[in-house]
């Protein structure tokens, strides 16, 4: 019986037009993005960037990169000329510590992770770590290998930068798929119906919760293959093993895209678990569906455009914390840490804790408002 | 079976919708008649469990409402109920048979077996947004009956039905009262002529008027008339 529910209760989910067409526009513009990413990177780029293959980053090969760039009083200006195409995937990557304005001059020997180093110590500064912060981040710095060496690594590269709109799309849907769960029951006077039926109290909840987390885990797999199918054909996956500094060069963390990857793709699931959770919440609190899909929705533009002065340590770490700033690429090279018991942990690793222990309060809680519901009270 | 209802009242800020009701149904069908806004509603909503008295009891063989065993022997049909649009009048049907703790088999026999009973049979497969109102309301009375009722709590039920299925719901009825509590409620009172053994009416919250009811002996709209006007002595 309670598996013949939890079909029906799929069925509500999966065969409602707005879920529908909400889940098919989000794979669509998804595909959009994928393709669009694939046609504006020229082939040409990636064709450079497999003859870049096991090429060590250091002076040696800026020596060679000077020859191929305009100058303007010794600074490098990113203009065409012969030659330049080449070293566009090594541009892209030093991009990020250099500046537009490349100073080869400054890049000789080990120079470009002198630069690097500073430009790390300025983030740390401004971000106001402490000594003990420091020195943790220090200890991992160190396990990080320099040179880096040049691996093709595009397939990997772009869905890891893509996992920021995913977070937002997992988001919407759970806004629009979910916030009827439990609402939509007492809008169209289901309620009276199921409330007084043998499994309409409390095993109707866990039921409803349960095909809840499967549309959402459904919907989040679904826009990752949305993802995931056009650029690995596209691209290809190899480099996945290859140093997370190829994508994120201010990163200190000793791992490699792929691993990135499995962690992204991990928060990514945990979020959606965390947005459903959530939206049930809402959904069984207010017991109004458009409510509960507009505060979403606008807790999506905040996120969207919020930010947190450095000064505000405490409100910045948590602000920080919430699923689409880790999925965001600057989430690789946030330095804010966590103590607890002693121990330093990274957002990525306090996250999956605290989203768990959320979304779990936010069962327990809906659980008991449900237990609590009536009819024309 | 006893439905029980002891000193129920249930309060909203400023109005008290159901007022000290008292009563004891037995095996029957009684009939809660009553103007518009008169509490019906709201005491068939007490009485199924579903909205939490502001003070007072119901027990039904001494068992709480608020219980899965009171709701295993429960059917009740609101007076106004949305379905499921994308569901057919067999998914509607077999849903709320496993909500209610039918086991399969059970369920697709009872279902089919109402299905024909409240003459849906050449509409089951169709999606239920389009069923007409009489066709709904038909659908309604077949789920409060999946789970063999001992105590059938019906809010309106002749809302939006024809004259013919209106006569085929009192047979229907007549029939199911012999062994069970039903209590069924309207502001049309020649529904419950010749169906309703036992008469409560309600007026603005207040049990005003309960005892048997001998069908043919007096016209039932006079009677109603004479109990609302306060001509008939109130129990």
């Amino acid at each position: 019986m309670l598996k013949t529910i939890y079909m029906f209760e799929l069925k509500k989910l999966f065969f409602s037009k707005v879920n529908l067409i909400t889940l098919v526009g989000a794979v669509m513009m998804l595909l959009f993005l994928a393709i669009s990413s694939v046609a504006e990177d020229q082939s040409a780029f990636r064709e450079t960037a497999r003859e870049l293959d096991g090429r060590i980053i250091d002076g040696q090969l800026f020596d060679e990169m000077k020859s191929a760039l305009k100058y303007e009083n010794g600074v490098a200006l990113l203009q065409v000329k012969e030659g330049y195409e080449k070293y566009v995937p090594i541009l892209n990557m030093i991009m990020p510590v250099s500046g537009d304005e490349i100073d080869f001059a400054r890049f000789q020997g080990m120079g470009f992770y002198e630069l690097r180093r500073q430009r790390i110590s300025q983030r740390l500064e401004k971000q106001g770590l402490t000594e003990a912060e420091k020195a943790y981040w220090d200890s991992l710095e160190e396990k990080v290998q320099k040179p880096f060496v040049y691996h093709y690594h595009n397939g990997p590269a772009n869905l890891l930068k893509s996992f920021q709109a995913l977070g937002f799309f997992t988001l919407l849907l759970s806004a629009v798929g979910l916030s009827g769960v439990y609402a939509k029951e007492t809008a169209d006077n289901m309620n009276q119906l199921l409330l007084c039926s043998r499994y309409g109290k409390k095993k109707l909840y866990l039921i409803k919760y349960a095909a809840g987390m499967t549309w959402i885990l459904a919907a989040a797999i679904l826009v990752v293959l949305a993802l995931l199918i056009p650029f690995g054909i596209m691209y290809g996956m190899d480099g996945a093993g290859e140093m997370l500094q190829l994508v994120k060069p201010l990163s200190m963390l000793p791992c490699t895209i792929g691993q990135m990857l499995a962690i992204c793709l991990g928060i990514y699931l945990l979020a959606a678990v965390l947005f459903a959770s959530i939206t049930m919440l809402l959904s069984v609190t207010i017991q109004n569906s458009p409510a509960v899909t507009c505060s979403l929705l606008g807790y999506l533009l905040i996120d969207l455009f919020a930010d947190v002065p450095n000064r505000f340590r405490l409100l910045q770490a948590v602000w920080s914390l919430r699923p689409n700033a880790i999925l965001m690429n600057t989430g690789f090279v946030n330095y804010r840490l966590i103590r607890l018991v002693g121990k330093f942990f990274m957002n990525y690793q306090a996250a999956p804790v605290i989203y768990i222990a959320i979304a779990a309060a936010a069962f327990v809680i809906g659980l008991w408002q449900y237990k609590r519901l009536q009819v024309g009270k | 079976m006893e439905l029980t209802a002891d000193r129920l009242t249930k309060q909203y800020k400023n109005k008290i919708a159901v007022d000290r009701i008292s009563f004891t149904l037995t095996n029957g069908v009684t009939g809660l008649i009553g103007a518009n806004g008169a509490g019906k509603t709201t005491l068939m909503r007490l009485l199924s469990g579903i909205l939490i008295p502001t003070s007072g009891t119901v027990t039904c063989d001494g068992m709480d409402v608020d219980t899965e065993e009171y709701r295993d022997i429960l059917g009740y049909l609101p007076q106004e109920f949305g379905y499921y649009p994308e569901f057919s009048g067999r998914d509607f049907l077999l849903y709320m048979s496993a909500v209610k703790g039918l086991a399969n088999p059970d369920a697709k026999r009872k279902t089919e077996e109402l299905i024909e009973l409240v003459g849906l049979k050449d509409a089951a497969r169709k999606k239920v947004r389009t069923y007409s109102g009489g066709m709904k309301q038909r659908l309604g009375i077949a789920q409060a009956l999946l789970n063999n009722p001992q105590v059938l709590i019906m809010d309106e039920p002749t809302a939006g039905l024809d004259p013919q299925e209106r006569i085929r719901f009192r047979e229907l009825i007549s029939g199911l009262g012999r062994d069970r509590v039903v209590l069924l409620s309207t502001h049309i009172v020649s529904d419950l002529e010749h169906i309703a053994d036992r008469l409560m009416v309600m007026k603005e919250g207040r049990l005003i008027w309960q005892g048997r009811w001998e069908a043919g002996k007096e016209d039932l709209e006079k009677f109603y008339i004479s109990v609302i006007s306060g001509d008939e002595k109130s129990c």
